[in-house]
């Protein structure tokens, strides 16, 4: 089975290779034929991969050891669910599943480019097929999933860790994965469109909606990043500027300022450069990002350890940069702007600061995050670039950032008259002056930072608000329809619109979790069994010191109970617990015990214990507002789909085609899955 | 693009830029920020250097050398330094005590790959407020196609 996988890849590697040229050589010999057997050829990658990547899961759940990174990433005891998921464990199976990903979107995009856009495809595909290529060689030649123990296999495997037995583990890398790589089809398609020459809006057409799916999976992909460091990790926070995490959150950055500025050139040509720019960027970062974290350029506590692919991948962006700012360069006469700003008060203004801003961010983060390996190289010392450095830049950044979202899109297009700015923002305005100083005199806030965001947040709520409560008015008004009709109508008449003022409404109930931050509470305490102490509005009793085994793991875990300060009144009871797994050897895992509620979080971490004394030492936490984060990421999915759903005259011609696609994708990958468990067994 | 809106666009700049050199004066002023690293070997050998600085130490957890006083998160156990990557091969047997009160990271045990970051005390010990551990069993243990280059 494990030289079958190998063989799928080799394959891989000759179709993506005949794919691409196919591409090439049919778009110059005006080959209709050519053109359509490199479509093909990029379905035949597609099914190769998927291949590939059952025989890998395959392995995972035949408990094969003969393999070595089936033997590093698991090991008999585990469920078949984690062992199935350990095939992302690790960096071998992580290209592959990283190339399989790809090669998904991929087949998607030719698919739904099979009859438009013909002269783009040629070179989108070629570069589609050279990156392909680029992965399933690094995997042949230097980091082979399907390797063997050239003998003496191990009856059994290592084990994976514990803390990445988790459902958000099993969840958080795929949906990183798909968002981090989705960018790679964007990018094809400028690569695409610059190598052909057709520098219109055709291109950012055809991949509007590829950036918002993109960026949606990878900003729910960090969330749950998030979410799994807050749940396993008992730190009791979500982000660290870990290099690992960086690594995801720069091209987020530059993502999030091109589904900005694409707007600015679909309303008025202008920033077209400035849009290729901006994608070749955010490729250039997942390729940044992924080099770092794989090949111990960066130290980081939860990077994967050196190997040498980082040269490989210096080499790939070293190419990608000569390519792409070559092409940038040769076409930069048919770049020029067809108009230019004529005012500071438009929108097209106010995307080019969010733009600045989030490209400096971007720049920011990766400059911090490699700086200890630059600092390295030019004065030989090593140094350390800590949490607080990014906090005190990214925090304002991200406060001008919020500022800008209830701004921008409350601007006109071209120039706003001073009436229209009255008309925008004298309510909001005095919304957010009353919210800041009722916060002030009357929640008794004076931690700036938080002061700022918080205010800042009512005042862009009041923005969006007022646009849905104009809209619905507007509606009721001219076409007699009550609120709620008015409302849906308002909403799907202008799903783009109303939808991107949702997602910014997410993004405003993440920063309310992110103000929260300054306002938590930590106290570290030894509690014999039947002692109290008091965090916050809670009191929190220790009743018992309970010691278990399961036979996979033994179990230490301190029950308490949670009240409302000074009182009898019960919150329920908590139970955090450390866990010492018998396989990996010694492994232990803290098991954090949470009492969630909106306006906070009560979080327990067991970080001691005495059993003959009969005292815990109890970390506890309390974490303002932190659920906002999560409830945020809910709103900015919601606000999404509404942004995405296609539009009503679309949807009735293309309903069929639309439900076709994933219906085939999701046919073919089952057919290809089945047929490696047969070949499998014969 | 109008003369006026380019002196305008640059003014942004200047403001931007302007904002950003106070931040990173700002940040730099801080101490805490930027924090030299030391390999294990070289504090050993070089202590009094390190005195009344802070710094990041980076070494391997001596086996059984994690000592808990009880009812307390008080640690206190030996680093010796990462073979193969030592500076001062007379360091090779040699190890530094350290000193932490807190809670422990779940791979923090014998022969974990420790981060500390503290100060060198007078009498030789180094009491760590911050400590990372990695265990080194957990990811890619080996190197692959060793000494390609």
């Amino acid at each position: 089975m494990a030289t079958f996988g190998y063989a799928l890849l080799l394959m891989t590697l000759v179709v993506s290779t005949y794919t691409g040229s196919a591409a090439i050589v049919g778009h110059h010999l005006k080959s209709q034929r050519l053109a359509v057997s490199a479509r093909y050829g990029a379905f035949a990658v597609f099914g190769l991969l998927s291949c590939a990547s059952s025989a890998l899961v395959y392995l995972f759940v035949v408990n094969d050891y003969s393999v070595k990174y089936v033997q590093h990433y698991s090991d008999r005891s585990m469920p078949l669910f984690y062992k199935a998921t350990s095939f992302w464990g690790g960096q071998d199976g992580s290209l592959l599943f990283w190339v399989w990903v790809m090669s998904i979107w991929g087949a998607i995009a030719i698919y739904q480019n099979r009859d438009k856009n013909k002269e783009l495809i040629p070179y989108s595909l070629a570069t589609l097929m050279v990156i392909t290529v680029f992965f399933v060689t690094l995997m042949l030649f230097n980091a082979n999933p399907f390797e063997t123990y050239a003998a003496g296999a191990p009856t059994d495997g290592k084990g994976l860790n514990p803390l990445l037995q988790n459902p958000y583990m099993v969840i958080h890398p795929p949906m990183l994965y798909l968002g981090y790589i989705g960018w790679t089809i964007p990018f094809c398609f400028a690569i695409g469109a610059l190598a052909h020459g057709k520098l219109d809006y055709g291109w950012i057409a055809a991949m509007r909606r590829w950036c918002l799916v993109a960026w949606v999976f990878l900003s729910v992909g960090l969330v749950l990043g998030g979410l799994w460091a807050y749940e396993e990790l008992g730190w009791g926070g979500y982000w660290a500027w870990d290099p690992v995490e960086n690594a995801a959150f720069m091209p987020w950055l530059t993502g999030t300022a091109f589904i900005h500025s694409v707007q600015v050139q679909e309303r008025r040509q202008m920033y077209k450069a400035w849009n290729l720019l901006l994608i070749i960027l955010t490729f250039l970062l997942t390729l940044l990002g992924t080099m770092m974290t794989r090949s111990g350029v960066v130290q980081s506590v939860h990077a994967f350890a050196q190997s040498n692919i980082g040269t490989y991948f210096f080499g790939f962006i070293i190419l990608t940069c000569v390519v792409s700012f070559g092409l940038l360069i040769y076409r930069s006469k048919a770049l020029a702007p067809q108009s230019g700003l004529e005012s500071i008060l438009s929108r097209e203004f106010a995307f080019l600061v969010n733009n600045w801003i989030l490209l400096a961010a971007a720049f920011f983060v990766t400059f911090a995050t490699l700086f200890p390996s630059l600092f390295k190289a030019v004065s030989g010392k090593e140094v350390n670039v800590g949490p607080s450095f990014f906090n005190t830049w990214m925090i304002p950044i991200g406060l001008i950032l919020l500022f800008l979202t209830g701004i921008g899109p409350l601007l006109s297009w071209r120039k706003s008259t001073g009436t229209t700015i009255r008309q925008q923002f004298t309510v909001p305005a005095i919304v957010g002056v009353l919210g800041c100083l009722g916060l002030v005199f009357g929640v008794g806030i004076t931690h700036w930072k938080a002061l700022a965001a918080l205010s800042i947040c009512i005042f862009v709520s009041s923005t969006i608000f007022q646009e849905f409560w104009r809209g619905t008015r507007h509606r009721m008004k001219n076409a007699g329809e009550n609120a709620f009709d008015a409302l849906i109508t308002l909403v799907t008449r202008a799903r783009r619109r109303y939808g991107g003022y949702v997602v910014h409404f997410g993004v405003v109930v993440m920063f309310l979790g992110f103000a929260g931050e300054s306002f938590k509470k930590e106290i570290d305490q030894t509690l014999k069994v039947g002692e109290k102490i008091t965090i916050g509005r809670y009191d929190v009793r220790l009743d018992d010191l309970k010691f278990e085994d399961d036979g996979q793991k033994t179990m230490v875990t301190a029950v308490t109970t949670a009240f409302k300060t000074g009182t009898d009144i019960s919150l329920g009871q908590l139970t955090p617990a450390k866990w010492a797994y018998r396989k990996p050897a010694d492994q232990t895992t803290t098991e954090v015990s949470k009492r969630m509620s909106i306006s906070d979080d009560l979080y327990l971490v067991l970080a001691g214990y005495d059993g003959e004394a009969r005292t815990a030492i109890l970390q506890l936490k309390v974490n303002p507002l932190v659920n906002f984060v999560w409830l945020g990421t809910f709103f900015l999915m919601i606000g999404f789909s509404i942004a995405v759903w296609p539009e009503r005259r679309e949807q009735k011609a293309k309903a069929t085609v639309r439900g076709m696609a994933p219906a085939m994708v999701g046919a073919t990958t089952l057919a290809l899955a089945m047929l490696t468990l047969v070949l499998a067994f014969i | 693009m109008p003369r006026s809106n380019l002196i305008k666009i640059l003014l942004s700049a200047t403001i931007i830029v302007g904002a950003g050199g106070y931040l990173l004066a700002d940040t730099m002023a801080e101490p805490e920020v930027l924090t030299y690293f030391q390999p294990a070997d070289v504090v050993i050998v070089n202590q009094k250097d390190f005195l009344g600085q802070r710094i990041r130490m980076g070494g391997h957890v001596a086996k059984d050398s994690i000592l808990l006083k009880k009812g307390t998160l008080e640690y206190q156990f030996e680093v010796k330094p990462v073979l193969g990557m030592m500076k001062f091969p007379e360091a090779k047997d040699k190890t530094i005590t350290v000193r932490y009160t807190g809670v422990v990271p779940d791979t923090f045990k014998d022969d974990a790959e420790v981060i500390v970051t503290g100060m060198v005390q007078p009498d030789g010990s180094f009491v760590a407020k911050e400590l990372l551990a990695k265990c080194p069993s957990k990811y890619e243990a080996e190197q692959k196609n060793q000494g390609t280059y």
